[in-house]
């Protein structure tokens, strides 16, 4: 089981503990920085990058617009190039689904390429409640599974471990890396061979989905290490497992997309492996998959659609928010205590997230909008994060309080009521005790003293030009 | 779920969604922009030379058949092969004879146990120039690209584009609308920098990428 650590914890508890690790900081805010000055070098090499990062919001907006359609088309093309698709409202059915794909066929071992979506449904639980072996494959994804820890970021999902932790975890794997040292090469070839083995004797290969393509039924993969080739390769199996956002209309679309994408999560002009896959093997093919299934998961995203938060489908997992954000380069995404972290994370959590602790996490933002100037795809993710902590306040405050912020919207509307309160407020203020306001308002910042000299406007009639 | 019921909850779901005044509204236009590349004049096979180097593959130009057996030679030498796959196309069986003449077992490629080699060899329908990209059909294997430590392709010097946008937009069209099952993008050996961000090659797929640019 994946550990969950969000519910039962608070932003603050889990804030003040990476704070605590000075190792873990050091490294976030390393790599993090790091990352960001590689994604801005790549994008600046394109001519007309921002007339790009336009046109895919414009297109996004569009595809999400369409997108009964365009998922209609899809599931149309891929059935007939002789794959399965199934439509999964929450993750209770897609899981389901795919555990009866797998103990239909008598799977014993899966493997999977990395997939935040398949995080997100938690399907490694339920594969392994109905007794199958599951493994990632993405080399920073097995270090976690590894580990018994949930991904601190949606691309590298071991940025917050080093190398001698990877070695000891290496080390437990079995005899043979006994003798490991903490060298990255030699720990990446250790991991070549264990997961070689995995790859052939699989039954079962599971991905997520990138962009899936309406006009021609083509999923794609974008990759570094191979692992989802392998995983699409090998097994007779596959399952691609998509976030019904993740479509675009056509090779146009894609083209634009993938020219984003890969600036943006890891500052290079393309990926290693574009993989793009249509249905299973065809016939007179002498490899690939037999099946080839097509979940495509809903999972509160349709009511994202009709809301003011609309936007956020847009969203194409880069992780460059999370690498540009002041919260995220301190807190890492354990902070978050969820699969998506960063921004994007703190938008979706109260949307896709049932816990109650999970609304609270778009104040783990300083609405700075670095995001904003960071998002490929142009998504105003300050904007959304302001409108979920506006619902979450009209939610939960008082109406006492929700009362005494109108009055004060009031007194401040005209001059005088103005005059009058600030004039009464320095007069008065020294005399009220910091405890008085409510909880959390002095907790990290010291209540100013007033102004001695009666304010501003006291001291600008006294002294003035 | 059924398709019908899914798709009809997300029609209801756009109808009722509110308009809500945005600080950034979403832009105008129409169409999908041209991605636009730094200007540069060299021919894109120079070009693509330059871009398989900088992303970690090694290529050459072939003119002849005896450069493009040396070819084959020098990269066994490089790596030690002893064991090579091929996929079927008629350039590679130009090679048999090479790898024959060099002791090395050649195999055809007939499913993926066969392709457990030292060596994979394959086509490339088409080049990216910029990007020092191959293009791969998988339909003659999607394995023997894969699988080999070492991975040696042949493209056509003729099938050498300028830039990604002249693969991705072009593909449907370059198979009348049917893709096979697979096609795959290939710049350089795998690579993953998921330890302490630190670049490792070979994760997965293949150590080394071979590029053989066949001219006329």
């Amino acid at each position: 089981m994946t550990p969950d650590l969000l519910t039962g914890t608070t932003l603050r508890s889990r804030a003040a503990r990476a704070l605590g690790d000075s190792s873990l900081t050091r490294v976030l805010r390393k790599t993090t920085s790091y990352r960001d000055g590689l994604r801005q070098q790549a994008e600046s090499v394109l001519r007309n990058h921002d007339e790009l990062v336009a046109a895919a919001r414009r297109i996004r907006a569009d595809n999400i617009a369409q997108l009964p359609a365009l998922l209609e088309q899809l599931a149309d093309k891929w059935e007939e190039r002789g794959g399965q698709v199934f439509f999964a409202a929450d993750a209770h059915e897609a899981n389901a689904y795919v555990v009866d794909v797998a103990l239909e066929r008598g799977v014993e071992h899966a493997v999977k390429s990395k997939s935040m979506l398949t995080e997100e449904i938690a399907l490694n639980d339920a594969l392994e409640a109905a007794g199958i072996d599951v493994v990632e494959t993405d080399l920073g994804e097995w270090i976690v599974q590894l580990a018994g820890q949930p991904p601190s970021h949606i691309l590298t999902p071991a940025v917050h471990l080093q190398r001698d932790d990877i070695q000891e975890l290496f080390r437990n794997v079995d005899d043979r890396g006994a003798d490991l040292s903490d060298a990255p090469e030699e720990l990446a070839a250790f991991a070549r061979r264990e997961l070689r083995r995995r790859f052939l004797q699989a039954d079962l290969g599971i991905t997520g989905c990138n962009f899936a393509v309406a006009e021609t039924g083509t999923v794609t993969l974008v990759m570094n290490e191979g692992n989802g080739r392998m995983v699409t390769t090998l097994p007779p199996v596959h399952v691609a497992v998509m976030g019904m956002e993740r479509i675009v209309a056509d090779w146009q679309q894609l083209d634009l997309l993938l020219h984003l994408l890969p600036r943006a999560a890891t500052g290079q002009d393309i990926t290693v492996y574009v993989n793009h896959l249509t249905g299973p093997r065809d016939t007179g093919e002498m490899d690939g998959p037999e099946q080839s299934h097509l979940v495509i998961v809903d999972n509160g995203r349709s009511d994202m659609l009709g809301s003011e938060f609309r936007e956020m489908l847009h969203c194409i997992r880069c992780g460059a928010c999370l690498n540009t954000c002041p919260v995220y380069r301190q807190i890492g995404g354990h902070g978050y205590g969820w699969s998506y972290s960063g921004p994007m994370g703190a938008v979706l959590a109260p949307l896709l997230h049932a816990a109650p602790e999970a609304r609270e996490l778009p104040q783990a933002s300083s609405l700075c909008g670095a995001c904003h100037d960071a998002c490929p795809v142009g998504i105003p993710l300050q904007d959304l994060l302001l409108g979920l902590r506006r619902r979450e306040t009209e939610r939960q405050a008082p109406p006492s309080e929700a009362a005494a912020w109108r009055a004060w919207a009031a007194a401040w509307s005209r001059p005088a009521t103005y005059r009058a309160t600030t004039s009464a407020a320095a007069r008065l203020g020294r005399f009220v005790p910091p405890g008085l306001l409510p909880d959390g308002w002095t907790d990290s910042r010291a209540v100013p003293r007033p102004d001695p000299g009666g304010g501003f406007r006291a001291r600008l009639r006294r002294e003035g030009a | 779920m059924e398709r019908d019921v899914f798709l009809e909850n997300l029609r209801r779901k756009l109808a009722s969604a509110p308009s809500t005044p945005s600080a950034h509204p979403l832009p105008s236009g129409t169409g999908v922009p041209a991605v636009r590349w730094p200007e540069d004049d060299r021919p894109p096979v120079d070009q693509f030379l330059s871009a398989v180097a900088e992303h970690g593959g090694g290529a050459r130009v072939i003119r002849s058949r005896d450069e493009l057996a040396q070819f084959a030679s020098d990269v066994i030498d490089e790596h030690g092969i002893s064991t090579v796959v091929a996929t079927t196309e008629p350039v590679i069986e130009e090679l048999a004879g090479v790898l024959v003449q060099r002791g090395v077992e050649l195999r055809e490629f007939d499913g993926p146990s066969s392709a457990a080699a030292d060596l994979g060899i394959t086509g490339a329908m088409a080049g990216i120039a910029r990007t020092g990209t191959v293009v791969v059909d998988g339909s003659a294997g999607r394995s023997p690209s894969l699988l080999p430590e070492v991975h040696l392709v042949l493209v056509a010097a003729s099938d050498i584009v300028e830039t990604p946008a002249e693969v991705w937009r072009t593909l449907p069209d370059r198979f009348d609308g049917r893709l096979p099952s697979q096609v795959v993008l290939v710049t350089g050996p795998s690579k993953s920098a998921d330890i302490e961000g630190v670049l490792t090659v070979g994760v997965h797929g293949p150590r080394a990428v071979w590029i053989g640019v066949l001219t006329d």
